[in-house]
């Protein structure tokens, strides 16, 4: 005992200052105290009725929609209440000024937001305890397959945790007060949905037990279990970004974070291709990748040119180092390069698929044109639309038009024709089968093999190396200026100037 | 403080613009250790930008700040462990006991073990908080909040001090207070910059001041520097056994006398010879026999200066 003390000292010494805070003030909040009595109440008053209704504790196979009834009540509990106790803590630093104390502490960004997530899995965990003993009454009134439990409360669990980090990220938009509500009710309606999905699978899991041994399931539940944790990554990322001082590094985590989602998806995809025998199959995350990507990205290539006097400073003195950091560091030009390193790395990859193929029924080649054009598009909307508003990023304001025409480059191609067609009465306009829109033109170049007759595809190959090409001036100046800052650190360094007086 | 070479806080011609108004226009002064300088402006003039962006809170258009020699905007996290921030609005968690909340922010300053219970007790002892460390911050009245925020900006022992309007509300027991803990912090070598409303206040506790206005620098530097820089006399109160009339005959004859006037059983002038001049005319008054009683050179009235430096009176 008296060894255990210091280690304790110890470890409450390590402990995320934001974590001990929180923790000690949710425990004392009133929304705490109520959501947790609430959902316990709830829990046991639909125990007792589903008891009562299905004819008591004997009856057969009792415990699915025992199990199912008391997952609701725990999932309204851990992915609704808990994640917007998180959206409130956040917003809280704002509404009593303590936000700016926060931030002029010794305490990072990133300390921040997981102190707050991690004090969400905290609270998350008061209630997955306090459901246990429901969780095992549901499992000894049989018919519920255990396997099937573990795996929805442990991903139950995981999905708290990132609905609780897009809460945390939702939080850090809209410190106006109007702003704030209106992200407050979105938050809200998103989370309702999440709750709902969540049972929605909980009854999937619970009726059709065997699904989750089924090797397609379990590729179709890994990917999506992909997406989510993503989703949390650039959740957390986000949050981080907008709570760093104006003139910090704010890009290169999401840039990471978004090459790692790169990475995972070729991981995963790879895996579905060699599992199935089938390397045509590694296409398909592919496509769908080039438009995941179109969101972050939307933001790297429009933020301002010039890097900040603060990362200017740390990067670093080996000229090699400085090149392949380049497109991980902040500035629109070497946003566009990136998204080109991540082309390359899909072409790459795509054409190892379409190597190493050997079953001659497949339709690889529709399959790899399909995707192509997918990023012919994603490559124009981006390019096209940052090469306009490059003159406008310098400004907060002038970024936020410039992300607002790359919208607009998407919608107004899509729609407008069909308004067109509309007036002009043409059925093949009116029903979006235009080039405007990119579904329609995937749809033709993955078709085509069916058709016999090639897709008229190659404008959209054009247009994109064009928009690259004319890129390309842009994008070497990111890097001369990544380089500049190089040289002019390894003279620092020479010349014996401290980073720090 | 002339001498940037040993200022602790040095703003550096900064500007910053929201939107189409200039908050503030190319701002430089420096306080040195030990010193402390009073941030003097009107509502709007400039000064809690120009102290957020000292304390890294916002970026300047143009300019820089250095704390100890080191840019806040290329090193934000050195200068924030060396400056320590009171913002005009007191953040605060309501529920949260005051040792709860200065544990806190000791943990967040990166204090681990004895030390941070050691600085926290230290903290509520300098700030005399220490008998109600237990009470909700919901209960304490303005002046203990603003106790408890100085409490709190001095737990990583930072040595600038920024202080942000720390006066506003308070009683004048409150006032005088804290005035004295501002006192005792600058006599322990930090360099405090420091802005009030109230500028009585400010003349009793400033070494230096620095005046803004409209976004503005309009003077900086010891006030009676500044003072001279604005009204080269100054007021000198005399009285003798001599008689008014003798007096004030011997008075308008020196040079650099003006504007005598009667006032009490003595008589005031404006003087500009200075402090050797002022010396020289007692010496003189002596030797003409007129018996000088008292004879004394006023102080600076902060309150006259601000609104001849503000109203355009003087540039």
């Amino acid at each position: 005992m008296s060894a255990a003390v210091p280690l304790l000292a110890r470890l409450d010494d390590r402990l995320n200052p934001i974590l001990v805070k929180e923790v000690r003030q949710a425990l004392r909040g009133l929304y705490f105290k109520l959501t947790f009595r609430f959902s316990i109440l709830a829990a046991t008053c639909v125990g007792v009725v589903i008891l009562l209704s299905g004819g008591g504790v004997g009856a057969e196979r009792l415990g699915q929609p025992f199990f199912i009834a008391i997952y609701a009540c725990l999932a309204a509990a851990v992915h609704c209440f808990v994640p917007f106790l998180a959206f409130v803590s956040m917003s809280g630093e704002w509404d009593e000024n303590t936000y700016d104390l926060l931030v002029i502490s010794d305490l990072k960004p990133r300390q921040i937001v997981f102190g707050k997530l991690l004090s969400a899995g905290v609270v998350a965990m008061l209630h997955y305890s306090a459901f246990g003993p429901f969780l095992v009454m549901a499992f000894l009134l049989r018919g519920v397959d255990l396997y099937g439990v573990l795996i929805l409360i442990g991903g139950s669990t995981v999905y708290s945790l990132v609905l609780s980090a897009v809460a945390i990220a939702a939080s850090t938009f809209g410190r106006a007060r109007f702003a704030r509500v209106a992200t407050m009710a979105g938050l809200a309606g998103f989370l309702i949905g999440a709750t709902g999905l969540s049972i929605a699978a909980a009854v999937g899991v619970m009726e059709e037990p065997e699904l989750l041994r089924a090797t397609d399931f379990v590729h179709v539940v890994s990917g999506l279990s992909l997406g989510i944790v993503f989703l949390g990554a650039f959740a957390v990322a986000v949050a981080t970004s907008r709570l760093a001082h104006a003139e910090e590094n704010r890009s290169s985590e999401l840039r990471i974070v978004a090459s790692l989602l790169v990475a995972a998806v070729l991981l995963w995809g790879a895996g579905l291709a060699w599992t199935m025998r089938t390397p045509a199959l590694l296409l398909a995350p592919l496509l769908v990748l080039g438009f995941v990507l179109l969101l972050p990205f939307t933001f790297f290539v429009t933020e301002s040119e010039t890097l900040g006097r603060r990362a200017r400073r740390h990067v670093s003195a080996s000229r090699l180092a400085a090149l392949f950091s380049a497109p991980f560091l902040p500035g629109g030009g070497r946003g566009l390069l990136l998204f080109l390193a991540v082309i390359v790395i899909a072409a790459l990859c795509a054409s190892g698929a379409f190597l190493l193929n050997d079953d001659p029924q497949m339709p690889i080649a529709e399959a790899a044109r399909a995707t192509a054009v997918a990023w012919s598009y994603a490559v124009v909307y981006l390019g096209l639309s940052s090469l306009v508003s490059k003159g406008w990023t310098s400004a907060p304001k002038g970024r936020i038009r410039a992300r607002l025409l790359v919208l607009l480059a998407f919608i107004g191609p899509l729609f407008v024709p069909s308004v067109v067609g509309f007036f002009a009465e043409s059925e093949s306009l009116l029903e979006m089968k235009h080039a405007g829109n990119p579904f329609w033109m995937i749809f033709l170049a993955a078709d085509s093999g069916h058709r016999g007759q090639p897709a008229s595809s190659g404008w959209i190959f054009a247009a994109a190396a064009a928009v690259l090409l004319a890129n390309m001036p842009r994008m070497a100046r990111g890097v001369r200026e990544v380089l500049a800052a190089s040289a002019a650190r390894q003279e620092r360094e020479r010349t014996g100037a401290p980073a720090v007086p | 403080m002339n001498s940037t070479a040993a200022a602790a806080l040095e703003v550096r011609g900064i500007s910053k613009s929201f939107g189409s108004l200039k908050a503030v226009d190319d701002v430089s002064f420096a306080v040195g250790r030990g010193e402390i300088c009073g941030f003097i402006g009107p509502n709007g003039a400039g000064k809690t930008t120009t102290m957020r962006i000292c304390a890294t809170l916002d970026l300047p258009d143009l300019g820089d700040v250095l704390v100890e020699g080191t840019s806040v905007i290329e090193e934000p996290r050195f200068a924030r462990r060396r400056l320590g921030f009171m913002p005009d609005s007191f953040g605060a968690y309501a529920s949260t006991p005051i040792a709860h909340y200065l544990d806190f922010f000791a943990r967040a300053y990166g204090l681990r073990g004895a030390a941070r219970k050691e600085t926290v007790g230290r903290v509520m002892e300098f700030t005399g908080l220490e008998a109600i460390a237990g009470h909700e911050i919901a209960a304490l009245s303005k002046g203990q909040k603003q106790r408890l925020c100085l409490a709190k900006t001095l737990l990583h022992d930072p040595s600038v001090l920024v202080l942000d309007e720390p006066a506003a509300g308070l009683d004048p027991r409150a006032r005088v207070e804290l005035r004295e803990l501002v006192k005792t912090l600058a006599s322990m070598g930090k360099a405090v910059l420091v802005s009030s409303h109230i500028l009585s206040e400010l003349s009793e506790m400033c070494h230096t001041i620095a005046m803004i206005d409209r976004g503005r620098l309009r003077a900086t530097g010891e006030l009676a520097t500044v003072a001279r820089s604005v009204r080269p006399h100054v007021a000198v109160f005399v009285r003798t056994l001599a008689g008014e009339e003798k007096t004030e005959r011997f008075l308008l004859e020196r040079p650099g006398v003006a504007n005598v006037r009667p006032e009490g059983k003595g008589l005031v002038f404006e003087f500009e010879g200075g402090d050797e001049g002022a010396a020289d005319l007692l010496e003189a008054a002596v030797r003409a026999g007129l018996k000088p009683v008292e004879f004394g050179v006023r102080g600076v009235d902060l309150e006259d200066l601000y609104l001849e430096i503000t109203e355009g009176r003087a540039s």
